[in-house]
C-alpha cells in the first residue's frame, strides 16, 4: 500500500465512519451514549487494532482533519459574540458564575483524581474536562497533561453531565431555562449546548455562551493557578 | 492589493466596511490570520495560553468594533462549528495509547467526573440563587 493511498484511507475512513455514526445517533433520538463522536473514535479503535495501525501513523495521516481544529477554534469567537449581545446586562455575573464554575469543574476533578488514582498524567488531563475539546486539549497540553487523554475525558464529562445534570436541577428546583442552559453548557460544553436546544432557544443560547466562556476563561486563568503543580504533588506522595 | 482585497469600501470610516461581495475564502484566511497572531503574541509573551484562544479574544474584539458578523466570515466559520465534533476524532482516536490507562483507572475516572459535574452543578446554582436574593 502506497503513502498516499494509506493516508487518503484514514481520511475516508474517519470522515465515513462519523457520518455513519451521525445517521445512527439520529435513528437513537440523539441520545447522549451515542454520540457520533464517541461511536466513531471507539469504531476507529477497533479498526485500527484490527488492520493493526500504529496511533502515531493515523495521526500523521489525518493531521489534515486535527489542523482544522485552529480556524474552528478562532471561529467560536462568532457565537461567542451574538451570545453576549443577548446578554449585555448580565455580563458581569455570568462572568463571575463562569470562572468559579470554570475553577470547581477543573480543580475538583483533578484534586480528587490525584488523591484517588494518583495517575498524575491522567489527573493533569482532568484539569480541562468541561472544557470544550479544541481549548481542552490545547490546556491539557500547556498544564502537563495529555491532549488525546482529555480529549476523550472532555467526551465522557459531555455524556454524563448530560444524564446527571438534568436530574441535579431538578432536585434543586431549578425552573429558569437561562440558568439551566448555562450549569448546562458550563459542566458539559458542547455536549450539554445540544440538550439545552432541545428544551428550549433559551436555554441553548445560554448554554452555548456558558460553553465559550468556560472555554476562554479557562485557557486564560488555568495555566497561571498553582493547580498544576498541587496535582503533581498530590499524586507523587 | 489590500484594495483589491478590500474592494471599494470607504475604509475605515465605515463601521459595515467588512460586508460586501466576499467570498468565504477571505473568511478562512481571516481565521488562519487570527489563529497565527494569537500564537505570534503567546509565543512573544512566552504566555502558557494556547495561541487559537488568543485569536478567538482577537476576532471577538474585531467583531465588537465591527458591530456585526459578515456573511463571508459566517459562512465558513458555521461549517467548522457544525463539524467540530468530526475535527476531534482524530485525537479522540489517541485514547488507543492510554488503554492500559483506561482498564486500570476507567471506573474511578468515570466516578470522578459524575462526582465533580454534580458538584460543579450545586456550586453553579447557588451562586445564582445567592445572587437572585441580594439583587
Amino acid at each position: 500500500m502506497t503513502d498516499a493511498i494509506r493516508m487518503l484511507l484514514a481520511l475516508v475512513g474517519t470522515i465515513g465512519f462519523y457520518l455513519l455514526a451521525e445517521q445512527l445517533y439520529i435513528k437513537l433520538h440523539r441520545s447522549p451514549l451515542v454520540h457520533p463522536v464517541l461511536v466513531s473514535i471507539f469504531g476507529l479503535i477497533g479498526m485500527l487494532t484490527w488492520l493493526d495501525w500504529d496511533y502515531a501513523t493515523y495521526q500523521q495521516d489525518t493531521l489534515f482533519i486535527h489542523f482544522l481544529l485552529g480556524p474552528a477554534t478562532v471561529a467560536l469567537a462568532i457565537p461567542l459574540y451574538e451570545q453576549m449581545a443577548l446578554v449585555r446586562k448580565m455580563a458581569v455575573p455570568l462572568l463571575i458564575a463562569a470562572l468559579v464554575g470554570a475553577l470547581v469543574a477543573g480543580a475538583s476533578a483533578a484534586l480528587l483524581s490525584a488523591l484517588w488514582t494518583g495517575d498524575q498524567l491522567l489527573s493533569l488531563s482532568l484539569i480541562a474536562k468541561s472544557v470544550t475539546t479544541p481549548i481542552a486539549m490545547d490546556i491539557s497540553a500547556v498544564s502537563g497533561g495529555s491532549p488525546s487523554l482529555t480529549a476523550g475525558i472532555v467526551l465522557f464529562t459531555g455524556a454524563v453531565g448530560c444524564l446527571l445534570i438534568p436530574l441535579v436541577l431538578r432536585l434543586m428546583r431549578v425552573h429558569d431555562d437561562a440558568i439551566h442552559g448555562f450549569v448546562l453548557g458550563l459542566t458539559a460544553h458542547g455536549f450539554g449546548t445540544a440538550q439545552a436546544f432541545d428544551r428550549s432557544v433559551t436555554c441553548g443560547a445560554f448554554a452555548g455562551l456558558a460553553m465559550s466562556l468556560t472555554g476562554v476563561i479557562s485557557a486564560f486563568v488555568i495555566p497561571v493557578t498553582p493547580l498544576a503543580d498541587w496535582v503533581r504533588y498530590i499524586a507523587g506522595l | 492589493m489590500l484594495t483589491h482585497i478590500l474592494g471599494k469600501v470607504p475604509f475605515p470610516t465605515h463601521a459595515h466596511f467588512f460586508t460586501g461581495r466576499r467570498t468565504p475564502v477571505l473568511g478562512i484566511f481571516v481565521l488562519l490570520l487570527f489563529w497565527l497572531l494569537g500564537s505570534v503574541l503567546v509565543a512573544a509573551l512566552g504566555w502558557p495560553i494556547p495561541g487559537s484562544v488568543v485569536g478567538l479574544l482577537g476576532l471577538w474584539l474585531a467583531l465588537v468594533i465591527n458591530g456585526g458578523v459578515p456573511d463571508w466570515l459566517k459562512k465558513p466559520s458555521g461549517l467548522l462549528i457544525r463539524y467540530l465534533t468530526l475535527l476531534f476524532v482524530p485525537a479522540g482516536v489517541g485514547l488507543i495509547d492510554h488503554w492500559d490507562r483506561l482498564m486500570s483507572h476507567g471506573a474511578a475516572m468515570l466516578v470522578i467526573i459524575a462526582i465533580s459535574s454534580v458538584l460543579t452543578a450545586v456550586v453553579m446554582v447557588l451562586i445564582f440563587k445567592a445572587g437572585r436574593t441580594s439583587s
